[in-house]
């Protein structure tokens, strides 16, 4: 079992590029987007094994801010993501 | 408080795995990532697809005279290795042809055709989340048991998904009558829906423990020949298998 402080890691990607970005000016008529972002950030991670040997991804951002003596270990990821255009027939 | 006794239990639960294992499920989780972004690009005008994915790893590797295994660093340990796994891009357009929509209707998962976990998750591994993935598959001629070296059973696989497919087309029975044919023979007349949907099964007819005659069998009706056992007067059981996935037990009075 998954420790209930940490997502699947498709959970965590989502949440990370579930970004607003979109930037209108309506005043002066300026309109920008991001097309493409870099994104870094440390991460705990819990991976576990199910019964049949297949690895299970749990992650989480740092939970604490405090530094102290005992620190978690902090694995790292980045994920560089695009503009997702979907296609006319939606796929 | 609890999440630092979570989080002391998590490392005591700290495992060795593989690192082709963790792959498979860092490939995994991004398909899921994809077919998300699917369904979420439908609302959202504006979302974001992962070009590529970097991470990296603390963690100790250990040989066991087999295999390279590791083990991530727990709270408070030093000295651990680091490992950078790089996934590679994927293109706008390689998403478009390599992702399709998940959810559809008329698509059953591989998760509701009743097979067990370790399939399933070996199924996922070769890009198979559904049963029109598994057709695609079989139309390019693949063998999906030597593709597993073995450990699909690609026999009971149809089977399951046989079966899935006809749990989705019940059988309905709406009446029985009792009627006479031109040579004057008794016959129970079954109307319904979705009686005989596959003509390379003919349908097999129990009555009281006596097999009983099929005249002709259709979607929408069958018509089961009786003879002098059959008709009792009293209440009789009836059985009908319209196909090896299809039983119905329906109690007549004859």
């Amino acid at each position: 079992m998954m420790d209930e402080a940490f997502l699947p890691l498709n959970s965590i990607i989502d949440k990370i590029l579930d970004i607003p970005g979109d930037f209108k000016d309506e005043d002066s008529g300026v309109h920008s987007y991001i097309y493409e972002i870099e994104i870094g950030t440390p991460i705990e991670l819990d991976i576990s094994t199910n019964e049949d040997g297949t690895v299970r991804i749990g992650t989480v951002p740092p939970l604490y801010r405090v530094d102290t003596s005992f620190r978690p270990s902090y694995h790292s990821i980045t994920i560089n993501a695009e503009k997702y255009t979907a296609s006319e027939d939606g796929e | 408080m609890l999440k630092n006794i979570q989080h002391l239990k998590m490392a005591n639960d700290n495992k060795y795995w593989n690192l082709e294992d963790f792959v498979d499920s860092l490939v995994v989780e991004l398909d899921k990532t994809r077919e998300t972004l699917a369904i979420k690009a439908i609302n959202k005008p504006l979302t974001y697809t992962v070009k590529d994915l970097a991470i990296d790893l603390n963690i100790f590797p250990t040989f066991d005279g087999d295999q390279i295994r590791f083990i991530t660093a727990q709270p408070g340990q030093e000295g651990a290795s680091k490992v950078n796994i790089q996934l590679g891009s994927i293109t706008d357009q390689q998403v478009r042809a390599t992702t399709k929509m998940s959810g559809l209707k008329n698509d059953t998962k591989i998760e509701e055709i009743g097979i067990d976990t370790k399939t399933q998750k070996k199924l996922r591994k070769l890009g198979v989340s559904s049963v029109d993935d598994l057709q695609a598959v079989e139309k390019k001629q693949v063998d999906i048991q030597r593709a597993t070296d073995n450990e699909i059973d690609y026999k009971t696989l149809a089977n399951q998904i046989q079966k899935s497919r006809r749990n989705q087309t019940p059988p309905k029975v709406t009446a029985v009558s009792l009627s006479l044919d031109e040579d004057k023979r008794p016959y129970l007349h079954v109307r319904g829906e979705n009686l005989t949907l596959d003509k390379q099964y003919a349908p097999v007819t129990v009555i009281n423990n006596t097999l009983a005659e099929v005249m002709e069998f259709s979607a929408n009706e069958l018509k089961i020949l009786l003879n002098k056992d059959h008709i009792t007067q009293q209440e009789s059981e009836l059985i009908m298998t319209f196909d090896p996935y299809t039983l119905v037990k329906m109690n007549i009075r004859l």
